[in-house]
């Protein structure tokens, strides 16, 4: 759960039709942002009724970068009142997200910053995001080897001897 | 430092092996059993120290949900002759490996391309969840297979979501696929999409799944006789695609009263219906239909049948304005003057709508010379159609294949691009087709400059289905016109590879490369493949490599320039069925003593 601290109401005014939200990034960047645009996180929703429900306003702490977060502003920004059937709480999961090119695009940054942004669009839950960023971390590894996965991802071969040859490891067919 | 420490420490633990030069037999068994304990215990250690440093990188700070949504995109990908494809997932370390054996939904097709341990995996692996059969196929070398699938698949035809089944081309292992048809009158509870494709005819069981198979809402048949259209289980179907191919006797077609009287039963459920090649048969005599069928729910409507058939059918049918038509009427027999003029002026005012999607595929098949001139139906064509195209707005697609009757082709097609408005400009798609056994370079001659003038005037289009040997003529057409970025290219097999090298290609789809063809180009020194692979690498060279390709029902005596491929293509997917190398079969039918 974030932390959530109280702002006055000059730091967001909160009148008119689309009010503002008071985002905080780990790194202590104060970002505010229209709360339409972040309508599409089922937790800053449920974060913004939860601070109808007391009638308070407060700024929103969140456990990721500016950097990170302002990428995730970007790409509610671009989806703004665009229908994404992931994103609908009402509707059925649609399985795999679909491909959308200005996604891809969006998502062409180096690993570490790919790892983030699924990070963190988890924790906002933004299925859509998630589904994009898991798309494009899948697409670095398909079709490789084991060890080419290893070597995209980091990881290291962590089996012993005994998993290795387990029948549930290695099945001959 | 580490490296010291560690040097240290080992040789300390393995000191006992400095003795060993004086030991006897036993002692030096005794320090080899004891340096092995020493070894696992070494072993046992850095697995786990590798398994607490992996636990901080980042991949792994992602939880298992996420892990797995990942996965899940990766299981579409193609296992083949002995490669596993996704499943290497699971072998990457120990936290995929849990992760990805305690997700059931990325073993829901099972996989029988690997053979009968790894289908048992995949059951094994999907717990009690519905299960898909999908690529399943009689292909030779998978003949000895083949008995012990059958007998999976109808174990857990209770719990089968979908069933998607593909003959062999071989007749010798055909029959095996036709006899498991015979056995599918068990229950299917579960089971929503139902594709069978067959290579000669054959019917469907009477009692196909003890007419039980409530969730039964997709059906994808080809070569399934005696569709039997008033049995319970194919009512309230949102797919039907039902196609022949090559001649079938007569009594096998649909009766127009029994068409109709399903069309009702499932009116409000069908989204999708595609009849093709001779699926409908023309009543002798005019049927008494009480009134038209409507079907509130249709998206798209393809009739690839007799032009007088089908212009019947769609003068029974109510459709949505929204719903897509595609439309190949072909000329298969003898048809006097007066009906083809019927037909054709009763067509457009059924399917004309100016929201419509409408791609209209006219054809002349007919081998015999009939009362008539081929000319007149060429002439009927120019009368009708010109006038009619005008009057539908936007997103008309045109096909045409007269390609045995070049003159008429060439002077339809220029009629009717002449007459194309700007506002038209909205067609998406040209058709190149050639009849293969013509001779394609006068065709090409023919067709090049008319082409390149089209695409010159037409910014718009993105794509073009080219089939087999209208690469000469296609390249020479792209050649004069610049590109626009962003085209794709879908056809059979291209001949001429400069096509590949053409700057703004980004995708290329091969939808069928066949076996026959590449048998005659693998005599050849240097096989389309090889040529395939050359260009795509020269394109990664140039900076310009091919987003996607796609082969479908590819098969081939050498696979090696698939691996070629790995890397030089963004992505090559879709590499559908009957994958195996030429070599592995013949093998696998030597030992089966064939």
């Amino acid at each position: 759960m974030p932390t959530i601290v109280s702002v006055d109401d000059s730091t967001v005014p909160g009148e008119g039709s689309s009010r503002l939200l008071l985002l905080v990034s780990s790194d202590n960047k104060h970002i505010v942002v229209e709360e339409d645009i972040m309508s599409r996180s089922r937790f800053i929703s449920k974060q913004v009724e939860g601070f109808e429900a007391t009638s308070q306003r407060h700024a929103i702490l969140l456990p990721f970068s500016s950097f990170v977060l302002n990428k995730v502003i970007e790409y509610c920004s671009h989806y703004r009142g665009y229908y994404l059937l992931e994103d609908d709480p009402d509707a059925a999961p649609p399985g795999r997200s679909p491909v959308r090119e200005w996604d891809q695009e969006f998502l062409d940054v180096d690993r570490n910053m790919l790892l983030r942004i699924i990070k963190a669009a988890h924790y906002l839950e933004i299925k859509s995001l998630v589904g994009s960023c898991a798309r494009a971390i899948a697409d670095m590894i398909r079709g490789k080897t084991t060890e080419e996965m290893r070597e995209i991802l980091g990881v290291e071969n962590d089996f012993t001897p005994e998993e290795e040859h387990s029948p549930s490891s290695k099945c001959t067919g | 430092m580490a490296g010291h420490s560690w040097a240290t420490a080992a040789s300390m633990r393995l000191s006992f092996l400095n003795e060993s030069t004086s030991m006897d037999a036993t002692g030096n068994r005794t320090a080899c059993q004891q340096a092995d304990a020493e070894f696992a215990a070494i072993h046992a250690a850095l697995c786990s120290y590798r398994r607490r440093r992996n636990a901080i990188v980042s991949i792994s700070r992602l939880s298992g949900d996420i892990l797995s949504h990942i996965f899940s995109f990766l299981t579409g990908e193609i296992t083949w002759n002995g490669k596993v494809g996704w499943v290497q997932v699971t072998w990457v370390c120990s936290r995929w490996r849990n992760v990805a054996l305690r997700c059931p939904s990325l073993w829901q097709k099972i996989n029988f391309n690997l053979g009968n341990e790894w289908a048992d995996t995949f059951l094994t692996r999907r717990k009690s969840l519905p299960l898909y059969f999908t690529q399943f196929n009689c292909l030779p070398a998978h003949g000895r297979l083949i008995p012990r699938q059958c007998e999976l698949m109808l174990k857990h035809m209770d719990r089968t979501k979908e069933l998607q089944l593909t003959d062999s081309r071989s007749s010798d292992k055909a029959g095996m696929m036709r006899d498991f048809i015979q056995k599918l009158t068990m229950p299917a509870p579960l089971l929503q999409s139902f594709s069978l494709s067959l290579n000669v005819h054959h019917p469907l069981p009477s009692k196909l799944f003890d007419h039980i198979a409530p969730q039964l809402r997709h059906i994808v048949f080809s070569n399934v006789t005696n569709f039997p259209w008033t049995q319970g289980i194919f009512r309230n179907l949102v797919t039907l695609s039902l196609e022949t191919w090559g001649p079938r006797p007569e009594a096998y077609t649909a009766s127009f009263n029994d068409l109709l009287e399903f069309l009702r039963l499932s009116s409000s459920t069908l989204e999708s219906l595609r009849l093709s090649y001779n699926i409908l048969r023309l009543p002798g005599r005019p049927v008494h239909i009480p009134s038209k069928v409507s079907l509130p729910s249709l998206v798209e409507l393809t009739l690839n049948e007799d032009l007088l058939a089908g212009t019947y059918l769609i003068r029974h049918l109510t459709i949505p304005h929204s719903a897509q038509v595609v439309l190949g009427l072909g000329h298969y027999q003898q048809r006097s003057h007066g009906e083809l003029e019927m037909a054709l002026g009763n067509l457009f005012p059924h399917i004309h709508c100016g929201n419509r999607k409408l791609d209209l595929h006219v054809e002349f098949i007919s081998e015999e010379e009939g009362p008539y001139e081929r000319g007149d139906f060429y002439v009927q064509i120019r009368r009708f159609l010109p006038q009619n195209v005008l009057e539908a707005k936007p997103a008309v697609v045109l096909t045409f294949d007269m390609d045995r009757d070049r003159q008429a082709e060439r002077e339809l097609t220029q009629d009717l691009f002449a007459a194309l408005p700007p506002h038209m400009y909205n067609i998406r798609q040209v058709v190149m087709r050639t009849d293969q056994y013509s001779d394609s370079s006068t065709m090409a001659e023919v067709h090049q400059e008319d082409w390149a003038e089209i695409l010159g005037k037409r910014r718009d289009i993105r794509h073009i289905y080219a089939e087999c040997e209208a690469g000469a003529g296609l390249c020479e057409a792209l050649g004069m016109y610049q590109l626009p970025p962003g085209w794709h290219i879908i056809g059979s097999t291209i001949e001429d590879m400069r096509v590949f090298v053409l700057p703004n290609l980004s995708s290329l789809i091969l939808r069928e490369v066949d076996f026959d063809e590449l048998i005659t180009i693998d005599d050849e020194d240097v096989s389309v493949h090889t040529m395939l692979c050359r260009n795509l690498q020269a394109r990664k060279a140039s900076g310009i490599p091919l987003d996607r390709l796609r082969l479908k029902a590819c098969i081939s005596s050498d696979w090696s320039w698939l691996e070629d491929l790995e890397g030089v293509v963004g992505a090559v997917v879709g590499l559908d069925y009957e994958s195996l190398s030429l070599k592995e079969q013949k093998k696998m039918d030597e030992e089966d003593g064939i």
